[in-house]
């Protein structure tokens, strides 16, 4: 090893804990920046090759019922690599000891294997027979949910008629790789799961024999889906299509898609911060041990060292604290992977996945935070490498102080030595000092991010369940039925009032642009199902016209006052053109409204629903469950209260862990921030400080100088910080607004206070620890030492 | 004093250099004429502000004139940029400060052994510490050394390279009586065994007693040259 690599590790050795909070805020960047980009390549890899090995079509489209002649037809066309029918229907089942009757959906499986295309990869046992008429494969996060296994029985109410299955295999399959139900915002497997079984059975019993209800195609590669997806509508538009979806529209790949995205913008965002901060944190640590070492240096260079050795020597140092944070952060960064990983295990369903980081990953984190050293040290080095040796062996001239305007405000509120001491010291350096307070802010930011997101999904748990689902029980029916059922409704016992809606589905169009969505009919005197939105607020339904959700009408490119197209897609097709009349800026779905009485009297129907919305009287849920399960027209049942568990027990507990992994983040950035700049506030003046101890000031006295300007620093940095972090937070609600999923842009006071809070505490803690360095400082030995 | 006539090592003509500290113009070198001659032991003396140390640092290529010329053998050191001139101090001078100048976190040997590495014709490390006395104490780190013996090391590592010249800056300025007396011993003994072309800046006109050649300079100008007929021993020197 040369001797000038001893001199750089006996350097970092000796500002060891400089450099290690230096570490640890490159270690938090690194670590986010190696879980998002691993976690979303270990998503992205398994995926593609679940599809590829279980042959995930790509094109979709559900129907009403077609003759299996049609199929041969569409499979003829341009592209068509393979196709396959399917019969597929919703069912409730009842399990023992249990209430609520969950839903699935049954879908059929040719008889002779797991069929062409999205095939099962079986878990356990085995697919049913070909010649079984009872048996069931389940999925797995369903038969999880209950304990069931192979060898077991579930009852099914399917289309009316009580069946008995059993269970030969448990499942899992391309398709549903996160298993949501029908309408559901998150998967929740107590309250759905799929089922297959053989199809001659299933058609039997659902009437669909020699005919079909799903078709799904396997395109060549290369080949755009856009215009298949237009021919298969019109072929299948006689048969009741319910209009055909590309793969990227498929429910479980969106929602995996979009949380990928999400991965990747967190992937970009987090480290970016932290190395802002390590960077800054780097600039300020060597242009002190550079200016500490102008003589060194000169003695170097007039021994012949050439600016590029010396230049190299700097950056080196920086490079090695980069290094050792890459190499920290990687562990850390796999540590996150790991529990990043198991927690989407639980929710996207692979035969396999696990955490692996590709080797190119580790290469690039070793970039990026190189080149954060680089460009944070990057200016100091230049000025080693401008020093002239000569000047460099004199002293450094004092610096320039002038009287600033601001000091002369400071004198009129503070007077005394000490306050003036710390304003001139941070005006003196404004660069330092505007570093210093961006730094705190930004940790103030990162503190608001974490806990806004806690916030906004509160908030949003408080508008979905205490403001707009004010119902016990939702049910929904197997075909639309009069609205005279309400009176039946009523007469269960338990039910104190009773809501009706009806959905129609639809392929809604404007200019350009369409999408397969719900037109919903609702009450306008509505009391137990409510319109609110994002903000908490009660919005009205229009006399007339469309209610559309905000990002609808974004993705139709269409606002208030213009028409939609909307091609009804049930038996009797037909379009209709209605305005839209307001819009509602609501967090979930693509959701268009209308008045339920406009609704039939646009359809020309006597007044029809589909779903029931049953406020119950809690004393009766159970025997009220139970009279609603009796009911074959029920298609389906969901108890609010299941839902709000279901809500806390999955988003609420992962923001939650956000919000502590955040806190840790930035009391990193906070206490590293603070102290650095106190670090060396306290050896750039500790000769000034010394002088003031033997001029007789007590050491309480000097350690006031410097806690006064950490102090200045903290409290100028908590308000910035403040602003920085609605920021963030205001491009995270942005960056969260999908079709899908919306996030309120709420941040509570509490939110504010907490964050500065942590950081006051980060900021005590690094001057208690500064506190112990002040009082090691021998006055003698500074005095006596040569600046 | 031999007969053969002298090679001048270094030439200066017309030196002049100013610089600006903080709001002020110094005019540090007002014109110099000296020429320096092989293995001679030269006292540069003057008060402080006289100009000695810019002129050091030109002649051991730190710093460039602002005008006039100097030259190092057949090298034009006025017209030279950073790159030659920093392979003009690696291959030829060796540098002595008044404040040392060692890294602090380099031990003694290591200090020296930072040189050695640099120059291809230099001595080893230890060597060079055993011809200043500190062979024992090489692995002390400057801290644990006193203000002479790190001076010595300072020594140590400039002779290491075998300098063809040794510019030192009031190498005993920090040093009492008894270590001064021994680092100029060593600075001599240097000069003597290796012949190197020694030059010392001092404001301690007794040092001068010492040299070959005697150059007095006051603001900025070469006031007197003059030869010692007889030079004393260092420890001769009364302080």
């Amino acid at each position: 090893m040369s001797m000038l690599h001893r001199k750089l590790l006996r350097d970092l050795v000796a500002m060891r804990s400089q450099v290690l909070a230096i570490v640890a805020v490159i270690s938090c960047g690194i670590g986010t920046f190696i879980m998002s980009a691993s976690t979303v390549r270990s998503l992205e890899t398994t995926r593609a090759e679940y599809y590829r090995a279980y042959r995930f079509a790509n094109i979709f489209c559900d129907l009403r019922r077609a003759p299996e002649s049609v199929a041969s037809r569409i499979s003829e066309l341009d592209g068509v690599q393979d196709w396959e029918t399917r019969v597929a229907a919703y069912v409730r089942l009842n399990l023992e000891g249990v209430r609520e009757s969950p839903q699935a959906q049954i879908l059929s499986l040719p008889g002779d294997g797991s069929g062409r295309l999205n095939q099962i990869h079986l878990r356990s046992g085995r697919l049913p027979h070909v010649d079984s008429d009872r048996e069931v494969v389940v999925s797995e996060a369903f038969s999880k949910a209950y304990g069931l296994a192979p060898g077991g029985e579930i009852e099914a109410v399917i289309y009316g008629k009580l069946v008995r299955l059993q269970i030969v295999g448990i499942g899992l399959s391309p398709e549903f790789i996160y298993e949501i139900g029908p309408g559901g915002l998150l998967p929740d497997s107590k309250a759905f799961g799929i089922l297959w079984m053989n199809r001659n059975s299933l058609a039997a019993t659902v009437g669909m024999t020699g005919a079909f209800n799903q078709i799904a195609l396997l395109l060549s590669e290369q080949v755009e889906p856009k215009e298949i997806l237009r021919t298969i509508d019109s072929l299948l538009e006689p048969y009741g299509g319910l209009g055909a979806i590309a793969r990227k529209d498929q429910r479980s790949h969106r929602f995996i898609s979009s949380e990928m995205d999400e991965l990747r913008s967190m992937g970009i965002a987090a480290p970016t911060i932290f190395l802002c901060v390590a960077a800054f944190l780097m600039n300020m640590v060597l242009s002190r041990l550079i200016s500490t070492q102008r003589e060194q240096i000169a003695a170097l260079k007039a021994f012949g060292f050439t600016r590029l050795e010396i230049a190299t020597h700097y950056f080196g140092m920086a490079w090695l604290i980069a290094g050792t944070g890459t190499v920290a952060g990687t562990g850390f960064g796999m540590y996150l992977g790991v529990s990043l990983t198991k927690m989407y295990a639980k929710f996207f369903h692979f035969p396999n996945f696990t955490f692996s980081i590709p080797w190119y990953v580790f290469i690039l984190a070793l970039i990026i935070s190189g080149l954060a050293a680089t460009l944070g040290v990057w200016m100091s080095v230049r000025s080693v490498m401008q020093l002239q040796p000569a000047e460099a062996m004199r002293p450094e001239p004092p610096q320039v102080y002038h009287k600033v305007i601001f000091e002369k405000v400071v004198e009129l509120v503070a007077s005394g030595t000490a306050p003036r001491m710390v304003v001139r010291h941070l005006v003196r350096h404004p660069r330092r000092a505007t570093l210093s307070v961006l730094g705190i802010s930004l940790s103030v930011a990162v503190l608001i991010l974490g806990s806004f997101m806690q916030d906004a999904v509160f908030s949003m748990f408080d508008s979905l369940f205490r403001l707009s689902k004010r119902y016990d029980v939702q049910v929904s029916f197997r075909e639309p039925l009069h609205e005279s059922v309400e009176h039946e409704l009523r007469t269960i016992v338990g039910v104190r009032d009773v809501e009706l809606s009806r959905a129609i589905p639809i392929r809604v169009k404007s200019s350009q642009r369409e999408r397969l969505v719900a037109l919903q009919g609702i009450d306008e005197e509505a009391k137990l199902s409510l319109l609110i939105d994002g903000k908490g607020r009660k919005k009205v339904l229009p006399q007339a016209g469309l209610l559309v959700s905000r990002k609808l009408a974004e993705v139709l490119h269409a606002s208030v006052g213009d028409t939609l197209y909307i091609e009804i897609l049930e038996e009797e097709r037909r379009v209709i053109q209605l305005p839209i009349a307001a819009l509602i800026e609501d967090l979930a779905g693509e959701n268009i409204y209308l008045a339920r009485r406009s609704l039939s009297k646009i359809l020309a129907e006597t007044p029809r629903i589909n779903s029931a919305y049953l406020l119950v009287d809690s004393w009766h849920m159970e025997e009220t469950l139970d009279a609603l399960r009796s009911r074959p027209g029920i298609a389906s049942m969901a108890v609010t209260q299941n839902l709000k568990e279901s809500f806390l027990k999955t988003i609420a507990e992962n923001v939650r862990r956000m919000r502590t992994m955040n806190m840790i983040f930035s009391m990193i950035i906070a206490v590293g921030v603070i102290y650095s700049t106190a670090r060396i506030s306290l050896a750039e003046r500790s000769r000034d400080l010394a002088t003031l101890r033997v001029l007789g000031f007590s050491h309480g006295e000097i350690r006031n100088i410097l806690i006064g300007e950490l102090t200045l620093l903290t409290l100028v940095a908590i308000p910035l910080g403040w602003l920085l972090g609605y920021g963030l937070a205001y491009l995270t609600v942005n960056m969260f607004d999908r079709e899908l999923f919306r996030m309120p842009l709420v941040v509570r006071f509490n939110t504010y206070f907490y964050a500065a809070m942590v950081v006051g505490i980060a900021m005590l803690l690094a001057t208690w620890v500064m506190d112990r360095h002040l009082r090691k400082l021998s006055i003698v030995e500074v005095l006596k030492s040569r600046e | 004093m031999d007969e053969s006539p002298k090679v001048a090592v270094f030439s200066a003509k017309g030196l002049k250099k100013s610089y600006q500290v903080g709001e002020v113009v110094v005019h540090a070198l007002r014109g110099i004429d000296l020429d320096l001659f092989a293995g001679e032991f030269i006292v540069l003396l003057g008060p402080s502000g006289s100009g000695k140390s810019t002129l050091l640092n030109i002649l051991g290529g730190l710093d460039v004139p602002s005008s006039g010329t100097v030259h190092y053998a057949d090298h034009d050191l006025t017209q030279a940029d950073e790159a030659t001139l920093t392979q003009f101090r690696r291959d030829h001078v060796g540098f002595v400060f008044q404040f040392y100048n060692l890294i602090p976190s380099l031990t003694a040997y290591e200090n020296v052994a930072l040189i050695t590495e640099l120059a291809p014709k230099s001595m080893n490390a230890e060597s060079a510490l055993e011809l200043v006395g500190l062979r024992e104490r090489m692995d002390h780190f400057p801290s644990q050394l006193s203000g002479g013996e790190q001076q010595r090391v300072a020594i140590a590592r400039a002779i290491a390279k075998r300098p063809d010249v040794l510019l030192c800056d009031e190498p005993t300025g920090a040093l009492d009586i008894v270590t001064g007396t021994t680092v100029l011993e060593t600075l001599l003994q240097v000069n003597e065994e290796c012949g190197t072309l020694t030059a010392i800046i001092t404001h301690n006109a007794t040092i001068a007693e010492m040299a070959d050649r005697v150059v007095t300079m006051r603001d900025g100008l070469v006031t007197q040259i003059r030869s010692n007929t007889t030079k004393k021993k260092p420890t001769e020197l009364q302080w």
